[in-house]
């Protein structure tokens, strides 16, 4: 009952954010408009990801976003992640920017043994300097596995047939990262850079792939702006 | 404030208050994604030696040449091993036994294993030593070890400090004696593909859970998860293979502690005169003869059968393997106690 208290929450907070994950752009680029991205890197995998943004302009500029990622592999789409949320610019002065950013995130998990599918959400501040052709910047963040759907395999319920499946909640998970941010612009394009350190909410262990690195092209669709 | 801005507010709030809430079903909690251990469930067969409360059994005639079955791991448990109960038919007393913190044998917490430094691991030869002292009903009993993987490494560990209480040891595949050919044995039958589907399996699960320094319950289901199946090995694969419960805490203390202190399993070795029987696999492609060939340099009299067909486990797992290769060679080398 929960659960389902949980996902209505969870789909009333994804319309209201209207979707999103936190890509990496250059926030002194003053156009508005549609920004898609590519990128690849590591981040729990070898991962590939397509994203889409939709970016305003003004004192304070939001980005609305929308991934979609999936780990290399043979089975390609068994492993997958979607995010979507809103990043926003909260400081403004000079060339530096300040931005804070929430997502909302679905992904699945699967192996021989079980299929876990979790509803999480991230959020993450950064602080840097952004000009018109580069910007770097520091990121911190913060993964949460909030509700997660373990289904296990004939496999696994053979070894242990007394298994609870279903959801499971409160929180299973959670990771903190922190790094940097940093890329070039050239014309409508853009090429971006992240990486860095990923560590367990306990602040003591840390994942199997204990660190981030992201490289991503940018392609910017600028809107008519009105003045 | 836009109505965006708002919005954004908004949904941080609603995250962050659903998050701060309780609930439901716990990951943590044993009997839900990992059975109960022996010290939680009163049912599962138990013996209580050096403060800790082991899941053991034991088949055959009590007067018997005892055979002590011990299993991989770290952390593994001797479900798999359950074939060798067939000597217990052919007029031995067999025993099986978890190892602490391991299978559905009671925890501890990592810091009960890491701060004895070197001698972490000597926890482990002393809880063979009393289990051995359990089930020994008289001072004429032979004694024979079988361990298979770490199970060997440990066994031959034992004999090597203790020859004198042993007569007789079968070892299956043990990574390495030296620790220095554990790393690279181990380095040799964990390596994959970073493209590959095998690295998403140890790595993607990371962020779906956590488990914090002694949540026993966690990581033992994520160790469960990680260490699913090895194409290089055939654990899992194309070995059958089952088990009860992963033991991570104990796994990772003796891990850390053999490559902070070069554990050596050989030490002592020489000591021991009584000729040792040694298997290993065809299809363990981290285990080619020339492997064996340097394993097995370190005990003084040794019979080598590589077993056709199969891989890591399935020397014991594999029924076929079994009936027609291992357990004929063990009878032959048992037959004499």
């Amino acid at each position: 009952m929960k659960a389902r208290a949980f996902c209505t929450l969870y789909v009333c907070v994804y319309l209201i954010t209207n979707t999103l994950s936190a890509q990496t752009i250059n926030w002194a680029n003053p156009q508005k408009g549609h920004v898609v991205n590519a990128n690849i890197g590591a981040n729990y995998g070898i991962i590939y990801r397509v994203g889409y943004g939709y970016k305003t302009v003004g004192r304070l500029p939001l980005m609305a976003t929308l991934s979609f990622s999936v780990p290399s592999g043979d089975q390609l789409f068994d492993d997958f992640a979607t995010h979507y949320g809103l990043e926003m610019v909260f400081l403004k002065w000079r060339h530096i920017r300040g931005t804070a950013a929430i997502q909302g995130i679905y992904r699945r998990f699967r192996n021989d043994l079980v299929t876990a599918k979790n509803f999480g959400a991230g959020l993450s501040v950064s602080l840097g300097v952004y000009k018109l052709r580069w910007f770097a910047a520091a990121e911190t963040g913060f993964d949460k596995a909030i509700i997660t759907h373990f289904q296990h395999s004939d496999v696994y319920e053979e070894e242990f047939p007394l298994v609870k499946n279903g959801w499971y909640n409160p929180a299973t998970g959670g990771n903190f990262n922190y790094g940097l941010r940093t890329g070039l612009s050239f014309k409508n394009n853009e090429l971006t850079l992240r990486l860095g350190s990923i560590v367990n909410e306990d602040f003591k262990s840390k994942p199997m792939l204990p660190f981030y690195l992201q490289l991503g092209f940018n392609y910017s669709i600028a809107s008519r702006a009105k003045h | 404030m836009t109505i965006k801005q708002s919005s954004f507010i908004l949904a941080i709030i609603a995250m962050l208050a659903y998050s701060c809430s309780t609930k439901d079903k716990y990951i943590n909690e044993p009997g839900n994604l990992v059975p109960k251990t022996a010290d939680e469930d009163q049912s599962i067969p138990s013996i209580r030696v050096n403060g800790s409360l082991l899941h053991s059994e034991a088949f055959g005639p009590e007067n018997a040449p005892l055979i002590v079955a011990i299993h991989g791991g770290p952390g593994g448990d001797y479900r798999y091993l359950l074939n060798c109960r067939e000597l217990a038919v052919k007029g031995y007393r067999v025993v099986f036994y978890d190892q602490r913190g391991s299978g559905l044998s009671q925890r501890f917490p990592r810091k009960s294993f890491t701060s004895l430094g070197e001698k972490a691991v000597d926890l482990m030869y002393d809880e063979l030593g009393a289990v051995i002292a359990y089930y020994k009903k008289n001072p004429q009993q032979k004694v024979i070890l079988l361990g298979h993987s770490w199970g060997g490494m440990l066994a031959s560990g034992y004999v090597g400090r203790n020859p004198e209480l042993v007569d007789g040891l079968i070892v299956c595949e043990p990574g390495g004696l030296k620790w220095a050919d554990v790393e690279d044995y181990v380095k040799r039958s964990r390596s994959f593909n970073i493209w590959g589907e095998a690295l998403n399996n140890v790595t993607y699960l990371d962020q779906f859970i956590t488990g914090k320094e002694d949540q026993h319950a966690i990581l033992d289901y994520k160790m469960a998860m990680l260490s699913s199946r090895n194409e290089i090995t055939g654990e899992a694969d194309f070995d059958p293979g089952s088990s009860w419960r992963d033991g991570a805490i104990i796994s990772g203390a003796l891990y850390e502690t053999g490559e902070k202190y070069k554990t050596d399993f050989s030490k002592g070795l020489n000591r021991f005169n009584k000729p040792v029987l040694f298997f290993f696999s065809e299809k363990n492609k981290a285990y080619p003869d020339s492997w064996a060939g340097k394993i097995t340099a370190a005990y003084n009299t040794v019979e080598k059968i590589k077993v056709a067909g199969v891989g890591h486990d399935g020397i014991i797992t594999n029924t076929q393997a079994w009936q027609q290769i291992t357990l004929p060679a063990i009878l032959e080398y048992v037959k004499n106690f």
